[in-house]
């Protein structure tokens, strides 16, 4: 573990000397990455000057939300997207091939070996406008939603990383499918806005079968509603399930991989 | 060429019909505060049309084209006797037309099963005509604003970075993805009318919902043509200035 995280931690290490390298066009991603949060943040602005709520969020809350699904959205692209995007050219030049010879976990270094600096300004616009609404007392702090929002958030991100894995491994089985990356930025289009917005059958397809509601929906509820303590404890066993099933995917894709030209 | 990525169409077609989807349900489910002139059946019509209409009106050269300024491609198109911006011009529309039939499978399932929901419309041939036209307007606009866009691809690295605020974030703001443009407070509908952003997107679904007058058609027909213009001269001003600078990479 510690020898994987300082491998990991070399490659951010060198990641971040050669986005600097560039530092106008690194200035100018994070500037333009701060204003695409603005205008996520005006659309919902725009959206208020028409409705009261959307499906019982009212505005407030409904910040809350962004600032999750922002959050979230901008981890994966900060740790994960990097590396969805390389696994395509991995597969087809054979690269691939070079680092399963190496002595250390494939899924490790091939899950985080990649790093994207841009979206740190969302992550932080999404934090500060999280932390806003708390200390403005928009939305009213208690600790027991506070633990409720840590558990939800931890289920979030392994439920991210597991689409994530899953993706990878179908890069890995079906080579001719490129661009991984769309589809996982298809499932944060379903998450951009609550899970209460649809239709019965389908919300119980998005808090069971494929548990969607649990990326955004359920820790933005936890935060500035609070969560029913079942639909955590569903959110936590659906993680561990599905964790597990995403790891054997993968270990089962890569055992049946030919490398490149066999 | 464009039959090669068959894969890659279906997922284009089923993310264009995804995030409309989303929106419209997003809207079926609000509280509305009254402020809204639409009702729930005109949100029906206009989420089910903007699939077709985005899939008229995409344009991808923000991408391509520096690109193959960065590869130095381009020098090769430019030994050939057509100007090179056709070449983007016909890959564009004939890649249009069959991402259009894939779209349109699922598109005629989705309004068959929501007829009830749809409002009535009048359709004469002059109002069909009239959307052709619009629409043909509404691509060749974003074509060009794009393409000129892309232009800056010459001198600066990231145009797609640059693309995302002035095309993407704006567009969906202002362009009426989010929020139907007629339905905006008075002030920011009137900056949305002066914009370029509606004319690709909003603009077609309110000729086809019928709530503009012919005036008002007219003013927009006239405001839009008025941004293709600009941007031409703007794109070719940056394209000879652009041409000039290009060195093909390492030549």
């Amino acid at each position: 573990m510690r020898r994987h995280t300082g491998i990991i931690l070399q490659f951010w290490k060198a990641h971040l000397v050669q986005a600097l390298e560039y530092r106008t066009s690194f200035a100018f991603g994070i500037i333009a990455n701060g204003l695409d949060f603005v205008f996520g943040l005006l659309q919902y602005c725009l959206f208020f000057t028409v409705a009261d709520a959307i499906a019982d969020w009212d505005m407030p809350r409904m910040l809350a939300f962004y600032a999750v699904f922002m959050t979230i959205f901008s981890l994966h692209f900060i740790l994960l997207y990097p590396n969805l995007d390389a696994i395509g050219r991995f597969v087809n030049t054979g690269q691939l091939d070079l680092v399963l010879t190496k002595p250390v976990s494939p899924q490790a270094l091939l899950s985080f070996r990649s790093l994207s600096f841009e979206e740190f300004g969302s992550l932080l616009a999404a934090l500060g406008l999280l932390a806003w609404l708390l200390a403005s007392g928009r939305i009213a702090f208690s600790p027991t939603r506070m633990l409720m929002f840590v558990i939800a958030i931890a289920c979030s991100l392994s439920l991210i990383y597991c689409m994530f894995l899953f993706f990878m491994s179908l890069a890995i089985r079906i080579e001719k499918i490129q661009n991984m990356s769309e589809l996982l930025w298809s499932v944060f289009s379903l998450c951009r806005y609550p899970a209460d917005i649809y239709p019965r059958a389908a919300r119980w397809v998005f808090y069971v079968v494929l548990p969607i509601a649990f990326v955004t929906t359920v820790p933005a509820r936890a935060i500035s509603a609070g969560e029913a303590p079942e639909i955590l404890l569903l959110g936590c066993a659906l993680t561990v399930t599905l964790v597990a099933a995403s790891v054997l995917f993968w270990r089962r894709s890569l055992a049946g991989y030919t490398s490149a030209g066999g | 060429m464009a039959l090669a990525y068959r894969g890659m169409m279906v997922i284009w077609g089923f993310q264009m019909l995804l995030m409309p989807s989303v929106l419209l349900l997003a809207w079926l489910s609000v509280g509305k505060s009254g402020g809204s002139m639409y009702a729930d059946s005109d949100y029906f019509l206009y989420y089910l049309s903007m699939p077709f209409v985005m899939n008229l009106t995409e344009c991808w050269t923000v991408y391509t084209f520096p690109e193959q300024v960065r590869d130095g491609s381009l020098s090769r198109t430019l030994l050939k006797p057509v100007h090179p911006l056709w070449l983007h011009v016909l890959e564009n529309v004939t890649h249009k037309a069959i991402q259009l039939m894939i779209l349109l499978v699922p598109l005629s399932v989705l309004v068959w099963v929501f007829r009830a929901q749809l409002p009535p419309l009048e359709l004469g041939a002059a109002k069909i005509a009239g959307i052709a036209a619009v629409l043909a307007l509404a691509a060749a606009l974003r074509f060009i604003q794009s393409t000129t866009l892309a232009m800056t691809g010459f001198w600066i690295e990231h145009v797609e970075t640059l693309n995302l605020v002035l095309n993407q974030g704006v567009w969906a703001l202002l362009g009426g993805m989010i929020v139907p443009v007629e339905t905006f407070p008075g002030p920011i509908r009137t900056l949305a009318h002066l914009l370029p952003y509606r004319y690709s997107l909003s603009f077609p679904i309110e000729v086809l919902r019928g709530g503009l007058t012919t005036v008002e058609t007219l003013k927009g027909l006239c405001i839009a043509t008025g941004w293709i213009f600009a941007f031409l001269l703007l794109g070719r001003h940056l394209w000879r200035r652009g041409l000039k600078t290009f060195t093909a990479y390492g030549g």
